[in-house]
């Protein structure tokens, strides 16, 4: 597939609304007609965009690869936002820190209440956080440090308060699953239903599974996968929740892999629950033509989990969103290699999953990490990672694209930044995947990136917590004169159409 | 499996050792920690152990959640146990226990002036006192195990793919002197992830000529109420392939090797734990 053409700077003007400290109209760009996907140009109102780098003053020396970030914003209050990223413990203890923002995400703290272990570095192997719709509950799904035994280890957890000092509740230890992705919402009657999409080594061949909560805290098991794989299905599994109870989710159906050069073919494929995940048998609500449940939105689909995107280690990447407006409206995104280029595509049903949409709505070359959610007035949003230039001109775009009819698309250029400073300290660089949600008309996200703090890096503004000089370009420690190397921060962006 | 707060830890977890003086009762210099009975703004005087972000903190008020029961005066000066809590415009730490500043001297006899090394050491102390075997010497070899040349002879998945996956190499590390443990051969085998996962990018990677000082741990069992091995995830009871019977061991955390140049300043470490 091409690549898409150079999107076309198209500089906005507008109010600042909203009040958020630090926000500011994007300014955009406008993406033009590029591989299959056919994009007119947007004549969207300019929107609203706060951009925080999430390292606070008193961490002004940290150095740490801050890579693989998710939020979590809590419906009942939106001024509560939670998120996590492979952050170490500043502390040092027996414990991981969540990020905290109790002002709609303009100042964080960093809050240490995720069971970890300090010889293993106080952090975790993977980490998810989600909110309760009305509950105040905040959920966590990670990989438990230290390893033991040879596996990895899931834990579940939740918190009624995400600032107290008392380690999250265990809710769920199990051994040997991977990539737990935790997403949660409120039902009528005040029971969180909570869903935590996973690899799940220990659930026979057929590996992506789902443990799922009607109550958010006794949980059970659902394998999702009912096709045959060669020894396993990939990393990501991924539910989207509606409030009238459908829950979908998708993933990576492993069909073929060679396990010395990391090559394979997958089936994104779609499954469906219409109750919370009380369907008999749960999530099977979906049937493909051979009958089979789950739907293949598409089937054979190339991958490399060797591969890497400048610094970046991909193999595979999906998201997945459903309309709260329409819960028969449903995206999907995913990565793949066209021609040996990692390449997202972003499909879209009408149908409740049944069918899709035959060719892309969306297509971006040499990029990473899809994020998808859907907002309150049916636009759905977008958020990719794109490595750009070559040679040390390298660099990681992180856009953020809304549309809301799917054909027209508004660009807003969240950052441009160094994809070679700093080099990284482990895989992943900026994570294995990034996150996105939408609570009214308005989109949460997060992602991480360099921090070298050049303004022109950050084409929609962006406002440091650390300390920091934008003239000189330099970080500095918690003493204001100490220079500080850059290194990977995560950062909370906002943005309202 | 409920919650345990941070403020049941016994005080020789405390990470966060230092002198403060008590500023203001019932207030709170960080606005996300609510202003209670419990908290009070404490200008910290020296800090004696503590991790980098809170060494910095010298001469800088911060917010303190006081241990249960104590009833410091303004202007007090206290030893306090503490540990991190809040990181943000300013640092909130939770106190475990508060001492009067005179004990400090007896607790500091022998450490350094330098805090963070002090805290670096008081938990290799504790690392060489849970180690099965501290031995020195040198890497004669490394070898790719039986269950890693397995899994490439294999069409698919031998065994789960994960990119947390592992990677293990062994080490066959030829000893010069024994420190802790009693080996039975004259070379012991190390088990190391060579892989740079988050996972696994911290522990220490080993190559043929590396010399120093390992502290070794056995195969830890599945933690308490921890499913059983998954499939085909093999257990660390592992046997050697390099050198077929001989026990091995791993070395994952940081503290676990030290290379020769530091051979030296780990020997006090090494002796105070033996005695300990």
């Amino acid at each position: 597939m091409p690549k898409r053409k150079p999107a076309a700077k198209n500089a906005k003007s507008g109010k600042v609304g909203r009040g958020a400290k630090g926000a500011r109209p994007a300014t955009g760009k406008r993406p033009q007609a590029g591989g299959r996907t056919k994009q007119k140009q947007a004549a969207a109102a300019a929107a609203t965009v706060l951009l925080v780098n999430m390292i606070p003053q008193s961490l002004s020396g940290e150095t740490n690869q801050d890579s693989e970030p998710t939020l979590a914003v809590n419906p009942a209050n939106p001024l509560q936002i939670a998120a996590s990223a492979f952050t170490p413990d500043p502390g040092g203890g027996d414990v991981a820190p969540i990020y905290v923002s109790t002002d709609g995400g303009n100042t964080w703290v960093l809050n240490s209440i995720v069971p970890s272990d300090s010889a293993s570095g106080s952090m975790t192997a993977d980490i998810t956080v989600a909110f309760g719709s009305s509950s105040n509950v905040l959920y966590a799904g990670i990989i438990r440090l230290p390893v033991v035994n040879n596996t990895t280890r899931l834990n579940i957890l939740s918190t009624q308060n995400f600032l107290s000092s008392t380690t999250m509740t265990v809710l769920v230890d199990r051994m040997g699953v991977d990539q737990p992705y935790v997403q949660a919402a409120t039902n009528a009657s005040g029971a969180d239903q909570v869903f935590v999409g996973s690899n799940d080594f220990g659930s026979s061949s057929q590996t992506a599974t789902i443990d799922q909560s009607r109550n958010g805290t006794q949980f059970s098991q659902v394998s999702i996968e009912s096709r045959t794989t060669p020894g396993q299905d990939g990393p990501p599994v991924r539910p989207a929740i509606h409030s009238d109870g459908t829950v979908y989710a998708v993933f990576h159906g492993w069909r073929t892999f060679d396990q010395n050069s990391g090559a394979g073919t997958a089936d994104i494929v779609v499954v469906r629950d219409d109750n919370f995940g009380n369907g008999n048998p749960p999530f099977s609500a979906l049937q493909d033509t051979d009958n089979l449940s789950g739907v293949r939105v598409v089937q054979n689909s190339a991958f490399n989990f060797s591969d890497f995107l400048g610094q970046e280690r991909t193999g595979g990447a999906v998201s997945i969103a459903v309309d709260p407006t329409n819960s028969s409206a449903v995206y999907v995104a995913w990565a793949d290699l066209q021609n040996g280029v990692d390449t997202i595509h972003l499909r879209k049903s009408t149908n409740r999953g049944v069918a899709w949409s035959a060719s892309d709505i969306n297509t971006v070359s040499s990029a990473t990490n899809p994020a998808l959610a859907v907002s309150g007035q049916g636009t759905i949003g977008f958020l990719y990672q794109q490595l750009t230039g070559g040679g040390s001109a390298q660099q990681f775009e992180t856009h953020f694209q809304y549309s809301s009819d799917g054909q027209n698309w508004t660009d807003v250029v969240l950052a441009t930044t160094p994809a070679n400073i700093p080099t990284k300290t482990f895989d992943p660089y900026l994570g294995d995947y990034c996150h996105l949600l939408s609570l009214g008309n308005d989109f949460y996200g997060i992602f991480s990136a360099s921090n070298q703090p050049n303004q022109s890096n950050f084409p929609n503004g962006v406002t440091y917590q650390r300390n920091h000089d934008f003239n000189a370009q330099q970080l500095f420690d918690t003493d204001g004169t100490t220079p500080v190397a850059p290194s990977i921060d995560p950062f909370f962006f906002k943005v309202s159409p | 499996m409920a919650g345990k707060t941070k403020a049941n830890q016994v005080p020789d977890e405390a990470k966060f050792l230092f002198k403060g003086t008590v500023r203001k009762l019932g207030a709170s210099a960080l606005a996300q920690v609510p202003k209670s009975e419990e908290t009070a703004i404490v200008r910290v005087d020296e800090v004696l152990h503590a991790p980098p972000a809170l060494a910095k903190t010298v001469g800088k008020e911060i917010t303190v959640k006081l241990a249960k029961g104590a009833k410091p005066k303004v202007g007090d000066q206290v030893l306090f146990h503490a540990n991190g809590w809040l990181f943000g415009k300013t640092v909130a730490v939770e106190s475990v226990k508060q001492e009067a500043p005179a004990l400090a001297k007896a607790m500091m006899a022998g450490r350094t002036a330098d805090p963070t090394r002090n805290l670096k050491d008081r938990e290799l102390e504790n690392r060489v006192a849970s180690a099965d075997m501290v031995v020195e010497g040198e890497v004669s070899s490394v070898h790719l195990p039986e269950s890693e040349m397995a899994a490439t002879r294999a069409a698919g998945p031998a065994r789960p793919v994960s990119e947390h996956d592992p990677k293990w190499r062994e080490a066959v590390v030829t000893v010069k002197t024994v420190h802790k443990g009693e080996p039975t051969t004259k070379q012991v085998v190390v088990r190391f992830p060579s892989s740079t996962d988050v996972q696994w990018h911290r522990a220490p990677k080993f190559h043929a000529g590396d010399r120093g000082v390992w502290v070794l741990q056995s195969p830890k069992a599945p933690a308490a109420g921890a499913a059983a091995q998954p499939k085909g995830a093999p257990t660390l009871a592992m046997t050697a392939t390099a050198i077929p019977g001989a026990a091995v061991y791993t070395a994952l955390s940081p503290m676990d090797f030290h290379p020769a140049g530091q051979a030296d300043t780990v020997a006090s470490v090494i002796r105070a734990a033996k005695n300990s």
